[in-house]
């Protein structure tokens, strides 16, 4: 979340690649809880969220040594959850070592007929599209860094947009026919 | 509603019906793989060394062993340090200024997008005449209003959202509760402001209420 950054955070990240197992517990469990909200929607509000964000914290767990820009942890986790959702297969040949226990929280949609319509079209999505329209209508990204998150040049992701836009169009249309 | 709008609000409503119980983190690895890499990174070196020993006394480049020097090991998902321009922090609008609210702003992204934030009277949350709006921004962001004296919710809606809509950011008990569970509370905490006070901390960040704030007046 953007927010005003807290003023010790640089440090505890710091602390985490130092091998200060706390100071990484801490990290871990601030990432789930910014990033959970990112996985949920990526999910459609399903509990494959859990197993997602699981997956990104475990490869924050092992790679956090890595990261050359402790400020950057946040973007960084971010842009490795949004390709783990995008090739599943990976995803799902790993065994997670940092694992999530979440809990649902009732909310007001859902289960409108329209909504689930829409739910409905837009799980037929390519999980690269659902992607970008989570990036684009929900996080306010802007489309040439959604490009850049998705790998994809930016024309690319503005017809990408465009054709998954008339995608759900026209199923939705189809299930009004019905 | 246009598809983008029902886009929006479907994922804002699938981002916040989960809330992290627990993150179970295993104990830090075995210290004998920082050993064995440190020993492996020391095979490097000497390889390298004995490499460069060949090459300067004139023995054949092809014998030499070929090593790419890679002192941090790469990733797609690395951070390649890209930069937004910041934008101007906000634009007050207000007519009347005889007392002033203030706090931080935030939305569930790595940005804030452009936003209008509404003083919006306690007795009349229709009234829409208080408020400022802001550019997209990455990086935080402070807003500042300027009301009558008088008793206030704060509210802020994306700026291309329709007028109607109960999607927004608030500021609230779970707000004021840190944002983190068992705290659920996102009822709004009414902020009252008197004449030539200035109210601090107004912080307009809990956007996981799903739905439930007032209309974004017209």
């Amino acid at each position: 979340m953007a927010t005003a950054p807290q003023v010790d955070e640089r440090s505890i990240v710091l602390a985490a690649q130092d091998g200060d197992s706390e100071a990484l517990a801490a990290v871990l469990q601030s990432l789930g809880e910014r990033l959970l909200p990112l996985a949920s929607a990526l999910c459609g509000g399903t509990g494959e969220a859990d197993a997602l964000l699981g997956d990104t914290l475990s490869r924050v767990y092992e790679r956090i040594g890595d990261l050359r820009d402790p400020d950057a942890i946040t973007s960084w986790s971010k842009r490795v959850m949004v390709r783990k959702f995008i090739d599943q297969r990976r995803w799902f040949k790993r065994r997670p070592k940092v694992s999530i226990n979440t809990v649902e929280v009732a909310t007001p949609l859902g289960t409108t007929a329209d909504q689930l319509d829409l739910r409905n079209a837009v799980g037929k999505l390519d999980r690269r599209d659902r992607a970008l329209l989570v990036l684009y209508y929900w996080q306010r990204v802007p489309i040439a860094e959604c490009a850049r998150e998705l790998d994809i040049p930016e024309g690319t992701a503005k017809s990408r947009l465009n054709a998954a836009l008339r995608r759900l169009r026209r199923e939705l249309e189809g299930s009004h026919g019905n | 509603m246009a598809i983008e709008d029902r886009l929006e609000e479907l994922f804002m409503n699938d981002a916040n019906n989960r809330r992290v119980a627990s993150v179970s983190v295993p104990p830090r690895p075995n210290p004998w793989r920082g050993i064995v890499a440190f020993a492996g990174t020391a095979a490097i070196v000497g390889i390298v060394a004995i490499a460069v020993i060949l090459a300067l006394r004139g023995e054949p480049q092809a014998a030499a062993p070929k090593v790419t020097a890679s002192p941090v090991p790469t990733s797609s998902a690395v951070p390649t340090g890209i930069s937004t321009p910041v934008a101007p922090p906000f634009v007050p609008i207000s007519p009347v200024a005889s007392g002033t609210v203030t706090g931080a702003l935030g939305y569930p992204s790595d940005f804030i997008p452009a936003q209008v934030i509404y003083a919006l009277p306690a007795s009349n949350p229709a009234d829409g005449r208080y408020f400022v709006e802001t550019e997209l921004s990455r990086s935080a962001l402070n807003y500042t209003i300027n009301v009558p004296p008088g008793t206030y919710y704060l509210v802020a809606y994306t700026r291309d959202s329709p007028a109607g809509t109960t999607y927004g950011g608030a500021y609230t008990q779970y707000v004021k509760c840190g944002m983190v569970p068992p705290c659920n509370d996102h009822s709004l905490i009414p902020v009252t402001v008197t004449a030539g006070e200035t109210v601090t901390g107004i912080d307009v960040r809990d956007w996981y209420d799903g739905g439930h704030y007032p209309p974004r007046p017209r």
